[in-house]
């Protein structure tokens, strides 16, 4: 399947990709990076394996469109006899309700090729539960939230001294796929095989955190759908719609979990803060204080701001569909879905991560710590000989990562950087007049 | 390898610097996770000490194969009693400084906790310096 081939000579999957006869080498995405993980070479703006966490930020900025979320193909249903659309909570806000109520949707969805629908909202709702459970349980607090795989990459690559506060629970998407699963099998006397249960997803982030798995061997979900292109097809099959069936939806607590600050509510702990946005991530990881960091008892970090409805993959402008996600939270209160009873068919393994996410140092210069510590005083140095405007022409975002590029790679030079060219082309000429006035004379 | 970081007196919101600069240096050099753990928490404990307590200090970090030596030395008023300061729960923090979530008297201990070698020398209304040695392989 197209979808398996992963990026050039890599080790590791990614979603996020880069279309090169669409890209200009503009450098707008190299500057947005979180990860500094692009480099412009040839002309072409490259994603190094090691460092994305495809978190979609360079998709946001790229001018000609030229980067993209690789999802599954809308084929892949017909290769299962039962279909089940995971919507992520961010679905249920894409819509103005007094024009599309949430069943109509969701009828358009069974008329698109789903028979059944299980939102993700209501698996939320039982890690929810869950989670109360892991915090009372817990030495290791503060507990970090393991919804945002792009959050979760983060961790792995640049933060691996917080990986042991990554909580070992399985996100609301991979409950819901795992008991929806479970439900068609039985009610349809199915095989495993014969059941497809695809996420409706706001992220590229998500496709790679069902592709390869962090804290896991396989993912439970079958495909994962970009949220535009399912929208596109339910507007197109609304005039189509005779009758709008009844469905019965999740509550409040799990249908906030789509916006910054929703999954916070139902941690019931003292000192809990919630992150938005990568880049804020970032320095609330850098510059918070080991004191504070470590009197906290739960943090929630998303990727995106406002949380999951501002995802690159959803169509409507993230700010609407934060407060269509609150107003449609005020009306459906109360969970339909009983979760404190489901809840009881299953005990806490069922809501634990197999084994421990690795993390992958990135950050490292050399295993060799002399090596190590030559090659970062060499990197010092060169920086010092950079102007330190970033101007992104030698191909890298910053001046310091022009001067890692060339200590670890050994593939550039200084003279990639246009000033320090500047000035040899200028010492030459110097040099040559000089010469010539010598010889005038 | 050698770092120097100069810290100010009362100046809480730098305070942290050293240590966070520290850290991403560590991670650079490849150093365990544990190891760069307890050098942080040492680290910035020492800081917030000279923050807390004194008027100016000058921080300094060395590695070497092995050995990570941090030495920080003070202008302060220095420590009457260094047997009391290294009892946990003992402190002298203000009022204003406890308000800021400083002053538990856990920075001492922690600091010996997570070193294998530890000396201070003070001296009444001039100051202090404190030594720490952390190993690795
Ligand atoms: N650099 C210093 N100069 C002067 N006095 C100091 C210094 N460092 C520590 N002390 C004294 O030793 C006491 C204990 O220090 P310690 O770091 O253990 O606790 P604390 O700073 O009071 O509180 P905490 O570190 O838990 O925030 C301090 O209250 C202070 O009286
Ligand atoms: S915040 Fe939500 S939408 Fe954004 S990357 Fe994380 S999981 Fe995906
Ligand atoms: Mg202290």
């Amino acid at each position: 399947m197209a979808e398996n081939i992963r990026r050039k000579n890599n080790k590791y999957f990614h979603s996020v990709r880069l279309k090169e006869d669409l890209c200009v080498g503009c450098t707008h995405c190299l500057r947005t990076c979180p990860t500094e993980a692009i480099r412009v070479i040839d002309g072409k703006a490259v994603i190094s394996e090691q460092r994305c966490i495809d978190c979609g930020e360079c998709i946001r900025t790229c001018p000609t469109d030229a980067k993209y979320a690789l999802t599954s193909p809308f084929k892949m249903i017909e290769n299962f006899k039962y279909r089940v659309a995971l919507p992520a909570p961010s679905f249920m806000a894409q819509f103005d309700s007094d024009k599309i109520s949430l069943d109509k949707v969701y009828t358009a969805l069974n008329l698109i090729g789903f028979q059944y629908i299980f939102e993700v909202a209501a698996a939320a709702e039982l890690v929810n539960f869950a989670t109360e459970q892991y915090l009372k349980k817990t030495k290791k607090k503060p507990l970090i939230s393991s919804a945002c795989p792009a959050v979760i990459r983060l961790i792995l690559t640049r933060f691996p001294e917080y990986v042991d506060n990554i909580a070992m629970l399985e996100p609301p998407m991979d409950i819901a796929a795992k008991i929806s699963k479970e439900l068609v099998m039985e009610k349809e006397q199915a095989k495993e095989s014969e059941v497809g249960v695809f996420f409706i997803s706001p992220c590229a982030a998500k496709v790679t955190a069902v592709k390869e798995p962090a804290g896991k061997e396989k993912s439970p979900v079958t495909g994962v759908f970009s949220m535009t292109e399912i929208y596109d097809r339910v507007m197109s099959v609304l005039k189509d719609i005779k009758k709008i069936k009844k469905f019965e939806h999740a509550g409040k607590m799990g249908i906030i979990w789509g916006v910054h600050e929703g999954e916070l509510q139902s941690a019931h702990v003292k000192k809990k803060v919630a992150v938005a946005g990568i880049h804020n991530v970032i320095s609330f990881f850098e510059n918070i204080g080991l004191k504070v960091f470590n009197n906290l008892d739960f943090i929630e970090a998303q990727a995106c701001i406002p949380g999951c409805v501002g995802g690159v993959l959803a169509p409507t402008d993230k700010f609407l569909a934060k407060i269509r996600l609150k107003e449609l939270a005020t009306k459906l209160k109360i969970s339909q879905l009983h979760p404190e009873k489901i809840i009881k068919k299953y005990n806490m393994d069922f809501f634990l991560l197999e084994k421990k996410p690795e993390p992958r140092n990135i950050s490292k210069l050399d295993t060799d710590l002399i090596k190590a510590m030559e090659k970062s005083e060499q990197i010092d140095q060169l920086t010092e000989e950079f102007p330190g405007i970033d101007c992104g022409i030698c191909g890298c975002p910053t001046c310091r990562a022009l001067a890692e590029d060339i200590v670890l790679e050994g593939k550039l030079s200084k003279f990639d950087c246009i000033f320090i060219l500047k000035q040899k082309i200028k010492n030459i000429k110097d040099e040559l007049e000089s010469n010539d006035n010598f010889k005038k004379k | 390898m050698d770092r120097k970081y100069i810290i100010e007196g009362g100046n809480f919101s730098e305070a942290g610097f050293a240590s966070s600069d520290v850290k991403k240096l560590l991670k650079k050099l490849g150093l365990p996770t544990n190891i760069i753990k307890k050098v942080a928490i040492a680290m910035y404990e020492a800081e917030i000490n000279v923050v807390a307590h004194a008027y100016r200090g000058e921080m300094e970090f060395k590695i070497v194969p092995g050995q990570i030596r941090v030495t920080v030395q003070d202008e302060g008023p220095g420590i009457p009693d260094v047997e009391l300061a290294f009892t946990e729960g003992f402190s002298t923090a203000s009022s204003k400084v406890r308000e800021m979530g400083f002053g538990a008297g856990m920075g001492l201990p922690n600091i010996k906790r997570n070193t294998d070698e530890i000396s201070l020398h003070t001296e009444v209304e001039k100051g202090t310096k404190l030594s720490f040695i952390i190993n690795f392989t």
